[in-house]
């Protein structure tokens, strides 16, 4: 990769309150066997997680399939119990909220899926789907059918269309109903599962820019699951890097893009193909030997030294803490380092 | 020249039914659509198809009809006998032939039907009722609850049918009333394990969770999200429940347990003209029988086209 | 590294339509390109491009329902409306297709080498020796370690990016002329991606095998194929050299395509991005004229470009597009159209 041009603040933070406010959160399923599904272990598909997410930032959480990210996702959103750990949004704890409190603050913070076929309740009109959340929460006996038609507008929908049904819509379009529908309860935090990963190309560009415009103009939190490290550079303010259900790297997007400390960044990031054949032809890819191990065993000390080039005898004995490399950019590794093909 | 800016580029219009696409492994996410076309109206176009379905269709319909029109349809009056005339092959002024008070056939086959049919389709609404709020409790909350009641479930689908009914009327009655809610007890299990398999499935959606991400609590989800896609499913079941439960009417007639006298049903004149098998006075036998051959085929055929019409994956005919 | 001479498989004007409530739906639309010895040809477009049925199309995998127009040879002698038992021999032998998800495609109660070995005997009488050799040269081929013991494993034994490639060995038995490989990366991790693509880079280099590469991913294109088609709409709108597609694009939906896509390599643009507006047509009611006339900035309106269709035009060596505002294009790089607010 040529070296770094100075990259101008994508988006300066309006405040310093945290959104969105992670820590050590755990997801541990049992593994449940025999005739008499006794426990017999646990699989940890989220073994500590911590982030914190500035208001009007957004987090891209980027990882394999497999890595924990989704599963974070849905931990926030409370949508799956925790086994332990916070999770705070605008100072509330989420995990702890009594069901009323936690009816409200889910009208706080929304999702946006990945696939917009499954997404979409096929024996409802599009319409009908934007306007569920505030029937849930009845709102929508004011002025709902306007409302959803300011939405259709807004996420770029004909308001005509609210009639039709989602089979009749385009995967971008359906994507777009999604975030409408995201919208209704005009929520501060947004969860966005794999926004774009199911669209074709040429259409990802649009839901992004609609989502980046969504952000700066009302100021929105976005938690950003992500496989395409290319597409959400766009969106990224921080980005953290799961591995096996732990972050092996976190910080802000320029630095995790630019000089990527953790072997395992480094090889995501050398693994992307770049649509230029001459940088292209003269990337080294880096090839990560063996497979993800299996989340019930995972290796002792360091999860990724199994597949890692630089482990050594102490990434056996001891799981590396995600330290400061510098101040906001944080690395789990004893041999951080820069890229070796690079 | 540069490109312009500013400049709103329309939208084409809304793609149309991506299901009458080829499959999905070669490619495709866009097709051409002239109309808005809502599930019921794909539907609609769907069974169209299905010719066997549509004369089925219209067989059941002309059938209720008649039967239950039967003031008006039948030939002779419900009662009326004639003993005079015995018991003689159909002829032109009984196309169906007599019996041996000198009834009409047709008139007799007319009324029966008002109790077989009225039997068989209430018998469908109520086992299917039943079968859908116990398939959708169960599949939706799961668990310990989803254990209890698939457990009574079986309990009843363990019960020897025939027995139990026959013990059921003999104690509590044997007019249709009675066999009607007995046999429902004896049909909504099947309801109910279709819909909780369907509902299963549905529960994993993600527009489920969609919901419940809204805070959408059990409920909502299952009433506005969950059973309206289930709507295949029950629909050809409950067709089905028809036909199975004129059967059984028929059969628990035929062994004496069903409608008394003077209720008739056609299970009841074919028990009725038993002993004329073989005899010059066989169709006695035949044309209830026929009745109830012909509604069952087109119950069924109707359950078949209900079925593909439903289903978005099956190619067309 | 593409050899002259005539042509492997020629297809010219294919046209593939399927019947539908609403009239036939053209997924194929004229179709014209040649595959030579020794290349490797990359076939790019989104969802609805044909690019798919074009494939499935060569090898006679459509159903019985599409209906097929036009002429594919291969060395020579026409393929369509050949009956089965003439399209067996080709297939697998001369042919080989690999699909998207070739992973389902390994027997888990056969040893590896075993499955090889029978893809072999299916076209070949070889004694056992001599395919037990091959067999091995192939595991070695596509990369696979230590082969001549792996051979005796069994697919669970192999890690996920192996299995990929064992599937391409598998492919590659019987040493077909042309390899077709249809997203051969989609759905893939992105390290799980760059074991495919090592694989393939492999094949390139060290075999005669040509392939077609089916995909979406430009950035796969850029680092595998030596050519490239575009395709829209059922047809294909540029065909050029690598590099020269790259660079200097000559049909607005290539020039927009490769400007909206994002680049690792490179810090993200500050506002939207450049996106193609509208999205992919209907196939059955296919814009009038140039079917990607209703989204393109550089469109001539009305005449030609919504009334007739564009022909090739031959803009460089081995360069075509078809448009009718080629010479409007010329000097426009993808970069000047990003940099342009949408």
């Amino acid at each position: 990769m040529s070296s770094p041009s100075v990259a101008p603040d994508a988006k300066p933070a309006r405040s310093d309150s945290a959104m969105l406010e992670v820590q050590d959160l755990v997801k541990d399923f049992p593994i449940r066997s025999g005739l008499r599904r006794g426990t017999r272990g646990r699989v940890s598909a989220v073994a500590g997680v911590s982030f914190t997410v500035p208001r009007g930032q957004t987090f891209a959480l980027v990882g394999e399939s497999g890595c924990g990210k989704s599963t974070t996702a849905r931990l926030v959103l409370r949508l799956v119990p925790a086994t332990s750990g916070t999770v705070h949004v605008d100072g509330v704890d989420v995990l702890r909220a009594a069901p009323a409190d936690l009816r409200r603050l889910r009208s706080r913070m929304q999702i946006v899926y990945q696939d917009p076929y499954a997404s979409l309740n096929p024996r409802l009109s599009a319409g009908a789907i934007v306007a569920d959340p505030l029937r849930v929460h009845g709102r929508f006996k004011a002025d709902g059918p306007a409302r959803v038609r300011a939405l259709f507008e807004r996420v770029g929908l004909d308001p005509v269309d609210v009639h039709r049904y989602p089979h009749e819509f385009s995967g971008g379009q359906r994507q777009r109903i999604g975030i409408a529908r995201a919208l209704a309860l005009e929520p501060d935090l947004l969860v966005l599962d794999e926004p774009v990963s199911a669209l074709d190309v040429s259409i990802q560009a649009g839901v992004l820019n609609l989502l980046d415009e969504l952000q700066r103009t009302r100021n929105l939190t976005y938690l950003l699951i992500a496989h395409d490290l290319a597409a959400v550079r766009q969106l990224a303010d921080l980005v953290g890097v799961m591995y096996l259900g732990k972050l092996v790297e976190r910080g802000p997007a320029d630095r995790l893009y630019n000089e990527p400390q953790h072997p395992y960044t480094q090889a995501l990031l050398s693994a992307v193909p770049v649509p230029d054949p001459p940088v292209e032809r003269r990337r080294r890819r880096i090839l990560l030997e063996g497979d993800l191990p299996s989340p019930t065993a995972p290796p002792s000390g360091c999860r990724f030294r199994t597949r890692c080039w630089r482990a050594q005898p102490i990434c056996a004995e001891r799981e590396p803490p995600l330290e400061s490399h510098t101040r906001e950019h944080r690395v789990a590794c004893f041999f951080p380092g820069p890229d070796p093909a690079r | 020249m540069r490109p312009r800016d500013g400049t709103p580029i329309p939208e084409p219009e809304p793609i149309g039914p991506s299901h009458l696409l080829p499959p999905a492994d070669v490619g495709f996410a866009t097709a051409g659509g002239v109309t808005s076309r809502s599930p019921w109206e794909l539907f609609r176009r769907r069974f169209r198809r299905h010719r066997l379905a549509l004369v089925s269709l219209g067989v059941l319909i002309g059938l209720c009809i008649v039967c239950f029109g039967a003031p008006f349809f039948a030939p002779y009056a419900r009662d009326h006998q004639d003993l005079t005339l015995g018991a003689v092959g159909p002829s032109w002024h009984h196309w169906f032939g007599t019996d041996e008070l000198g009834r009409d056939e047709l008139t007799r086959l007319l009324y029966a039907g008002q109790i077989s049919l009225e039997i068989g389709l209430a018998v469908a609404a109520l086992s299917t009722l039943v079968g859908v709020v116990i398939g959708a409790i169960a599949g939706f909350v799961g668990k310990a609850t989803d254990q209890m009641l698939m457990r009574v479930t079986d309990l009843f689908l363990v019960l020897p049918a025939l027995a139990v009914l026959a013990l059921a009327l003999e104690k509590f009655g044997h007019d249709s009333f009675t066999i009607i809610w007995v046999l429902a007890a004896l049909f909504w299990m099947y309801v109910a394990r279709v819909v909780r398999a369907q509902v299963l499935v549905i529960r994993e959606q993600e527009f489920v969770e969609a919901a419940r991400a809204s805070g959408a609590t059990g409920p909502w989800i299952v009433v506005r999200h969950v059973l309206p896609n289930c709507v295949g499913p029950i629909v050809v079941n409950a067709t089905l429940a028809v036909a199975a439960a004129i059967v059984a009417e028929s059969s628990l007639s035929f062994l004496g347990f069903g409608v008394q006298l003077p209720a008739t049903s056609w299970g009841r004149m074919i028990s009725d003209a038993e002993g004329y098998v073989g005899t010059s006075h066989a169709y006695l036998l035949y044309f209830p029988g026929l009745a109830i051959l012909l509604t069952v085929l087109a119950v069924n055929f109707l359950g078949d086209g209900l079925r593909d019409a439903f289903d978005p994956t099956s190619e067309p005919a | 590294m593409s050899g002259g001479g005539a042509p492997l498989l020629t297809i010219e004007d294919l046209h593939v339509d399927f019947p539908t409530d609403d009239g036939p739906l053209h997924a194929v639309d004229g179709l014209s390109v040649d595959i030579h010895d020794n290349e490797v040809l990359g076939i790019v477009g989104e969802s609805g491009s044909g690019k798919t049925v074009a494939a499935l199309a060569i090898l006679g995998l459509l159903p019985k329902r599409a209906r097929i127009q036009g002429s594919v040879r291969w060395r020579g002698t026409e393929l369509l409306g050949r009956p089965e038992r003439d399209l067996e021999p080709l297939r697998g032998e001369e042919i080989a297709i690999v699909f998207q998800d070739a992973l389902a495609a390994l027997n888990p109660v056969m040893t590896v080498g075993r499955q090889i070995a029978e893809a072999i005997q299916v076209h070949h009488r070889i004694e056992t020796a001599e395919r037990a050799r091959r067999v091995v040269a192939l595991l070695d081929l596509v990369g696979i370690p230590d082969p001549t013991t792996r051979a005796d494993q069994y697919p669970h034994e192999f890690s996920g990016g192996m299995r990929q490639r064992a599937m391409l060995a598998m492919a590659l038995a019987n040493d077909p002329a042309l390899l077709i490989a249809d997203e051969p990366t989609t759905a893939l991790d992105v390290t799980l991606q760059a074991q495919v693509l090592d694989v393939l880079e492999r094949i390139r280099d060290r075999t005669g095998t040509s392939i077609l590469l089916i995909t979406h991913d430009l950035g796969v294109v850029a680092g595998l194929a030596e050519r490239v088609l575009v395709l829209y709409a059922g047809r294909a709108v540029e065909e050029a050299p690598v590099d020269e597609l790259f660079a200097a694009p000559r049909h607005p939906y290539t020039l927009g395509l490769l400007a909206s896509l994002p680049r690792l390599d490179r810090p993200p643009r500050q506002g939207p991005r450049f996106r193609i507006p509208g999205q992919p047509p209907s196939l059955v009611r296919r814009p009038a004229g140039c079917a990607f006339h209703p989204r393109c900035a550089f469109a001539a309106l009305p005449t030609p470009c919504a009334t007739e269709r564009p022909d090739d035009v031959d803009v460089g060596p081995n360069h075509r597009a078809a448009c009718h505002r080629v010479d409007a294009l010329a000097g426009i790089t993808p970069d000047d159209l990003a940099a342009e607010r949408p």
